[in-house]
């Protein structure tokens, strides 16, 4: 197996995307909002210098935000690569499924019921994503998904819908949360404490770690399920898998960010662009590529309004939905 | 091509007999709702003088209030208010009262009128909690964003005082329960709409009186407080991703700058249409940098939202925060409400939390 | 509910059985092959209709008859007919029969569009709520409400909103695709920046303004601009019997493209005109009424239980649509009155629970 994945593409995709990674978190380090500081300052500051203003911009706020946002990334990315593979549906995506929206509804049903945006307890965004993506893919099980990719999606956006009222019921009748969610709803990786997410990033590792165990009898599954069970694979066990799997790893994302949309559908995307459909490399590149969308997202959100941030998840639908219609308009969905 | 005809022509008879039903149940009305409409407006908008003649024929048990209230004074009368939507007659003392506005709600409570409804406020079931008690019975006819036209009339006004993003529309169906007072001013000129609330209310005299007393109180507390030249001060809304600065719009702001404490720039710059800025991002953090910092949370005890966000470094990292000059206050009282009342809370708030000469 | 499959051999024996007029006989084989049930089902649409008729009627005489007023059933009927007290005129005309009509029209335009995308996408969750075109009508309307500049009435920008988002979905899915999907997911897509601008306008307005745009992001009927609701009213009245015909016209786009295309669809043509039809049905709604969700999904799938599979249950649909939206504005407003709930909070909470079962159980027809 290890023969086979590393390829000469395979060599070249890691590279380029470990490239570019490394490229983005020197933006999301040097650019801000307060323009005065620049990457000499960051690098000032990392040795040891700097005034006190650098070092609370650099140390306080732009390292942490650069660290979620490399977190949220891994997340985001590796969760829609499985679903992606374990759907057989280029548009599963973890926002477009329902799976953020559960997250999100139950974070602000929290709130309402007294906890504070700070202290967010992750077990509560974890088991919203896992309520949302048991329903999704309790659809995408049901038959008819394999000639039928936008079933999948508009269970998704319907479910979606549904979520989004509940959390405004809440809303209508709390009005302490809705002040509080309303800053929320959109997610962003601004402001938050590098403390107030350790609890997030066990939770997320377990996830990532799932899904790499999932990696081969995902390929394995992509080839019919007669076959895989033939190799040995159980497939409702692989899909099981798949389903807590995303669900620890948006309902990490969610706590630490917010929900932000299209990011579990365009890096995979990108992945399979650059490395091809096998989900064992696929999900490797998702890993990487996926922190250099939120980032670069992340950078973008700091500069278009200064002094005020756009919202992340504005900047990541913007990019996403454009890129969402255009693989609608490609031909290369079955039944578009 | 005959298959075809025949489910066709029986969709047809379907359909015929569908928009035919539909034009008996539904079309029927909708012919005569523009006429309704009109009509209504034009039976019910000569308001009060008018109607009293008209009403007393039949007077309805639960009309029987506003009957006798206006009955007694139509004599001489009514009072003539300039509103934003024209000249509104309102009767001379106004008996049982509806406020559709916080602001309302407050100035009318200052000059000793009890609504006999109101609209909760946005933070709670009821009104705001600072005049909760002053109001027990007040029956609740909707929220900020929604009016329940039929609980106003089930609460029988005679005079409704509303705020100034009424639209013409939903004046039209008020003015039909009863005279409606849409002012032109709303809180960013909370005086002057104070002023024509008490204009309508026949208490002109007394919120002047009332006025004065507050300047001097004002000038009381400045000079008690003795606040340095220089020194400044913001009210703010701390968001997770960043500060959210209070401007001039708001009566607390306004009363900080009263007392001697200097805005932020930031804050001057928002002139007096917007209450407040756009989350500043936390790297703007020196903008907000001023030596009193007043927080307004959303927590009944305001100490939650402080002290999430005093987690954050950035906070800390304040010169309020590191010389304990951080106040936390009301975010309802500091950045919604408006009204003689209000004024009276926010400045016992600032005199509560700023240590006197320092 | 055993639709119509699209395996080869009953789409061939179809065929056979549309290709057997064309030989002269009159009716001959469709009673045949569907025996009496094709005049059982047709009678069934028939009685369908009459009973959600019924339903219509009854829940219009509920709503205009109760409220936080009481007002005797007969004060009320003579209050509907202009004659009794004023105050009684005022309130069953004016204030409640404004609100019935705002929320029936609301309800059968998106019970129609609902049955219209479902019918043409063959996918029983197609439905105007994911189109887009609501978020687009939130945004605007919000933006309306949150903006100082801005001096249209919410309503008027939610209508230009509707149809800015369906030009724009058109020209970027670059035509209704197969199934309509790609008007669909391109909807979907844009949806989402409407969502996510929306969501930014909401948190940068001062809250006082975002209470304000509250109704618009849920769906209520309480204090409709009158212009609006006579626009939809009539819109309704103009586009049921066209969504009628259109609708007919889809039940032979189930076959395939070719046997379609032999019958004289023009296939392509007929996608145009339904999507364009369930759009401006969806616009219209939401103007008046904000994006109040479900009852394109569950209107429709009442309509076809009713009317049986044989038709394309337009007219069920749209007083389904109807009465499910009267009757969430009732209990909305009658349950904890004076409190009154947004119409769509009940649909959301009513219908939730619906979606869930609807998603999850096994599937029975796969496809429409």
């Amino acid at each position: 197996m290890a023969t086979t994945l590393l390829s000469r593409r395979m060599l070249i995709g890691v590279l380029a995307a470990f490239g570019l990674l490394a490229i983005v978190i020197l933006l999301s380090l040097g650019v801000g909002s307060d323009n005065a500081i620049g990457l000499a300052q960051v690098f000032a500051v990392l040795q040891g210098a700097g005034d006190d203003q650098a070092r609370l911009t650099v140390l306080d706020l732009r390292v942490p935000r650069t660290i979620i946002g490399v977190l949220v990334g891994v997340a985001l990315g590796s969760a829609g690569a499985l679903l992606q593979a374990a759907a057989r549906n280029p548009l599963a995506e973890p926002g477009l499924l329902g799976v953020s929206a559960g997250s999100a509804t139950a974070v602000v049903v929290s709130i309402a019921l007294g906890a504070s945006l700070n202290n967010l307890q992750v077990g509560v965004a974890i088991f919203g994503a896992l309520i949302g993506c048991s329903v999704a893919l309790g659809v995408a099980r049901m038959s008819g998904l394999g000639d039928d990719p936008i079933r999948l999606v508009l269970a998704g956006a319907a479910l979606s819908s549904m979520l989004a009222a509940v959390s405004s019921v809440i809303l209508l009748t709390d009005q302490r949360t809705a002040d509080e969610v309303r800053f929320w709803t959109i997610g962003a990786i601004a402001g938050r404490n590098l403390s107030s997410i350790t609890s997030a990033i066990p939770v997320l590792l377990l996830g990532l770690a799932v899904a790499l165990l999932l990696a081969r009898p995902l390929a394995a599954l992509a080839l019919g399920e007669k076959v895989a069970s033939g190799l040995g694979q159980r497939p409702k066990l692989v899909r099981t898998g798949v389903m807590i799997s995303v669900a620890l790893l948006v309902g990490s994302a969610t706590a630490m960010a917010g929900p932000i949309g299209f990011v579990g559908l365009v890096v995979p995307i990108a992945a399979r662009a650059m490395v091809g459909p096998d989900i064992r490399r696929a999900l490797i590149l998702a890993v990487l590529l996926g922190p250099s969308f939120v980032l670069l997202a992340d950078v973008l959100s700091r500069i278009v309004a200064r002094p005020t941030e756009t919202p992340l998840g504005v900047i990541s639908a913007l990019i996403g939905a454009p890129i969402l219609v255009l693989i609608v308009r490609s031909q290369r969905l079955p039944a578009l | 091509m005959t298959s075809l005809s025949v489910r066709f022509r029986s969709l047809l008879a379907l359909l015929a007999l569908v928009t035919l039903a539909a034009c008996g149940s539904t079309t029927a009305p909708t012919a005569t709702t523009a006429p309704a409409a009109t009509e209504a407006s034009a039976a019910t908008i000569p308001p009060a003088g008018s109607e009293v003649p008209a009403e007393t024929e039949v007077p309805a048990a639960t009309e029987a209030p506003t009957a006798e209230a206006t009955t007694e004074t139509s004599a001489s009368g009514t009072r003539s208010i300039e509103t934003r939507y024209g000249t509104v007659e309102v009767p001379a003392t106004p008996a049982r009262l509806v406020t559709l506005d916080e602001g309302a709600l407050d100035t009318a409570v200052a000059l000793g009128i009890i609504p006999v409804g109101g609209i909760s406020s946005r933070l709670s079931e009821g009104v705001a909690p600072y005049i909760a008690d002053k109001v027990p019975g007040i029956a609740i006819v909707g929220n900020p964003g929604e009016i329940n036209f039929e609980a106003v009339i089930a609460a029988t006004p005679d005079l409704i005082l509303t705020h100034n993003r009424i639209d013409e529309e939903t004046y039209k169906k008020l003015s039909a329960i009863a005279p409606t007072i849409v002012p032109t001013n709303g809180i960013g000129a909370w005086k002057d709409a104070a002023g024509e609330y008490a204009a309508a209310l026949g208490k002109t005299s007394e919120l002047e009186a009332w006025l004065k007393e507050f300047d001097a109180k004002v000038a009381d507390a400045k000079t008690k407080l003795a606040i340095k030249e220089g020194t400044t001060g913001a009210v703010i809304r701390w968001m997770p991703q960043g500060p959210l600065v209070m401007g001039r719009l708001l009566p607390a702001v306004v009363l900080i700058e009263e007392l001697g404490l200097s805005l932020p720039q930031v804050a001057i710059d928002l002139g007096t249409d917007a209450p407040h800025t756009d989350v500043l991002s936390l790297e703007q953090l020196a903008t907000v940098d001023t030596d009193w910092l007043f927080v307004a949370t959303f927590n009944a005890e305001g100490d939650g939202a402080l002290a999430t966000a005093r987690e954050q470094a950035a906070f800390g990292q304040l010169k309020a925060e590191k010389s304990k000059q951080v106040v936390a206050v009301s975010a309802q009282l500091w950045s919604s409400a408006f009204g003689p009342l209000a004024a009276d809370a926010i400045l016992s708030d600032i005199v509560a939390g700023v240590p006197a000469a320092q | 509910m055993d639709r119509l499959s699209l395996n080869p051999t009953t789409s061939a024996a179809h065929e056979l059985n549309l290709a057997q007029p064309f030989t002269g006989q009159p009716t001959g084989l469709w009673l045949l092959r569907f025996g009496r049930l094709s005049l059982l089902l047709d009678r069934r649409a028939w009685l369908a209709s009459l009973l959600l008729l019924l339903a219509t009627v009854v829940l219009v005489g509920l709503s205009l008859g109760s409220g936080t007023v009481k007002i005797a059933p007969l004060d009320a009927l003579a209050a509907l007919f202009n004659q009794g007290e004023t105050k009684n005129i005022f309130i069953v005309r004016d204030l409640r029969l404004t609100r019935v009509l705002a929320g029936g029209m609301a309800g059968a335009a998106l019970g129609m569009a609902g049955c219209l995308l479902q019918t043409l996408s063959r996918n029983r969750l197609a439905n105007p709520d994911t189109i887009g075109i609501d978020n687009a009508a939130t945004a605007f309307a919000v933006a309306s409400v949150v903006g100082v500049s801005t001096t249209l009435a919410p309503s008027g920008m939610a209508l230009i909103g509707a149809i800015t988002m369906l030009s724009l979905t058109f020209a970027l899915s670059g035509g209704a695709g197969t199934r309509g999907y790609r008007f669909l997911i391109t909807g979907l897509g844009l949806g989402a920046i409407c969502g996510a601008a929306t969501n930014l306008m909401l948190a940068r307005a001062p809250i006082d303004a975002a209470n304000d745009a509250f109704p618009w992001t849920i769906g209520s009927l309480n204090d409709r601009s009158g212009i609006t609701v006579s626009l939809l009213a009539w819109g309704v009245v103009i586009l049921l019997p066209l969504a009628a015909i259109v609708g007919k016209r889809l039940n032979l786009v189930r076959l395939p493209d070719a046997v379609a295309q032999s019958l004289g669809v023009r296939v392509n043509r007929l996608r145009f005109f339904t999507i364009l039809l369930a759009g401006s049905l969806t616009g219209l709604a939401v103007a008046v009424a904000g994006p109040v969700g479900m009852i394109g999904l569950a209107a429709p799938e009442l309509g076809r239980r009713l009317a049986g599979p044989r038709t394309v249950p337009i007219v069920p649909s749209a007083l389904a649509g109807a009465c499910f939206t009267m009757l969430a504005d009732l209990l909305g407003r009658t349950l904890f009155s004076p409190t009154e709930i947004p119409v769509g909070i009940v649909t959301a909470l009513v219908g939730g629970p619906y979606l869930l079962w609807f998603l999850l159980r096994t599937p029975r027809g796969k496809q429409l």
